[in-house]
């Protein structure tokens, strides 16, 4: 488990989307139990109240769920998991094509470009 | 209501020939962990040692803890000043035994649990003591209480740089008590901004500006290390 965290961004905001990224990527996978607060505050070096804070932040995207006394579990609803997966997609891919646009290009030439994208790239 | 951790109104504190705090306006919420930065002289000791209970300000208003400072909150605070108030001639322990003599919320156990984190022994002399092993010490001194608000000034001095990171998010972590408000003094913004839940920036005896680190991260896009050169310069 690993955070990067850049202190001129709001810290709890980064570990949730560090997670989701995680969750979406199986690496915390369906059913599967995160670690503790204490855990990824220990992990990103932070304070926390600051890991509380975006466990709160977490449990409303429905991705995960905390079960008193016995900690933070992700959802079982792997639909829930692939529509946050998309949706997050979809938002990278908007902030992406917009540059791209930026350079005058058609939709033709993104898809021919976009065709011509090898796996390893 | 949950009573704020420390409430100061208007609070000017003169000295013969300086103004140390000038018209300080302060709310402290109960739990957080706070920041306290400036640069040496913008009144940073001035305002804990009001905090403590062992200043009176020339004029203004205290509440800390929902008193006015005196007997009742000096029980449930604990603060460590920078300088060194130990005897050498005292070991380790002798010197815990000597603190539990007149604070009785000191907790052995958890002193033992604190010499084996900052790898001190109960039996070494604190005359022997490195500067760093002594900023240690009056650490455990401060963790092994069970008061409500621990103040802390200039905890990292003389401590090592790597060492550093390492205690101040024990400090933060496993070391705290549960619901305890915990206000730190430094200018080593960079080693400790992950940890506070608050900041106030001091300067020349003025809050130049204060906030929740995340919200002020969020407006302004730095990071509380670049606000420091930025506010106080």
């Amino acid at each position: 488990m690993q955070f990067e965290i850049d202190e001129r961004q709001p810290i709890y905001r980064q570990i949730v989307e560090t997670l989701i990224r995680q969750i979406a990527r199986g690496f915390w996978p369906p059913g599967g139990k995160l670690p503790s607060i204490r855990e990824v505050a220990a992990a990103a070096r932070v304070n926390p109240n600051t890991v509380s804070r975006a466990f709160q932040e977490l449990e409303r995207t429905g991705l995960v769920a905390t079960r008193r006394g016995e900690g933070t579990f992700v959802t079982t609803n792997t639909q829930v998991i692939k529509d946050y997966r998309e949706k997050t997609a979809r938002a990278l891919w908007t902030d992406f094509l917009g540059k791209i646009r930026e350079l005058g290009l058609t939709n033709e030439e993104i898809q021919r470009l976009l065709a011509e994208l090898k796996e390893d790239e | 209501m949950i009573i704020p951790a420390v409430m100061l109104e208007n609070v000017v504190k003169r000295y013969p020939l300086t103004r140390a705090l000038d018209g300080v306006n302060l709310t402290i919420e109960s739990g957080k962990v706070v920041g306290l930065l400036g640069h040496n002289g913008s009144g940073k000791t001035t305002l804990l040692k009001i905090i403590a209970g062992l200043r009176t300000p020339t004029s203004g208003q205290v509440r800390v803890l929902g008193m006015a400072p005196g007997l009742e909150t000096k029980k449930r605070v604990a603060f460590l000043p920078e300088v060194n108030t130990f005897y050498n001639w005292m070991t380790v322990d002798d010197l815990l035994k000597f603190v539990k003599s007149f604070h009785p919320d000191l907790d052995l156990e958890k002193t033992a649990e604190l010499k084996a984190f900052m790898n001190l022994k109960g039996e070494s002399k604190i005359g022997a003591l490195s500067k760093g092993q002594q900023a240690r010490l009056k650490l455990i001194v401060g963790l092994a209480r069970q008061a409500d608000l621990l103040l802390l000034d200039e905890p990292l001095a003389g401590i090592d740089p790597p060492s550093r990171a390492k205690i101040l998010h024990a400090l933060v972590g496993e070391l705290r008590q549960e619901g305890q408000t915990v206000v730190i003094s430094t200018h080593e913004v960079k080693e400790a901004e992950p940890i506070f839940d608050h900041v106030i920036f001091l300067r020349q005896g003025r809050v130049a500006l204060e906030g929740e680190a995340e919200a002020l991260r969020a407006e302004t896009g730095h990071s509380m290390e670049e606000l420091f050169g930025e506010v106080l310069e």
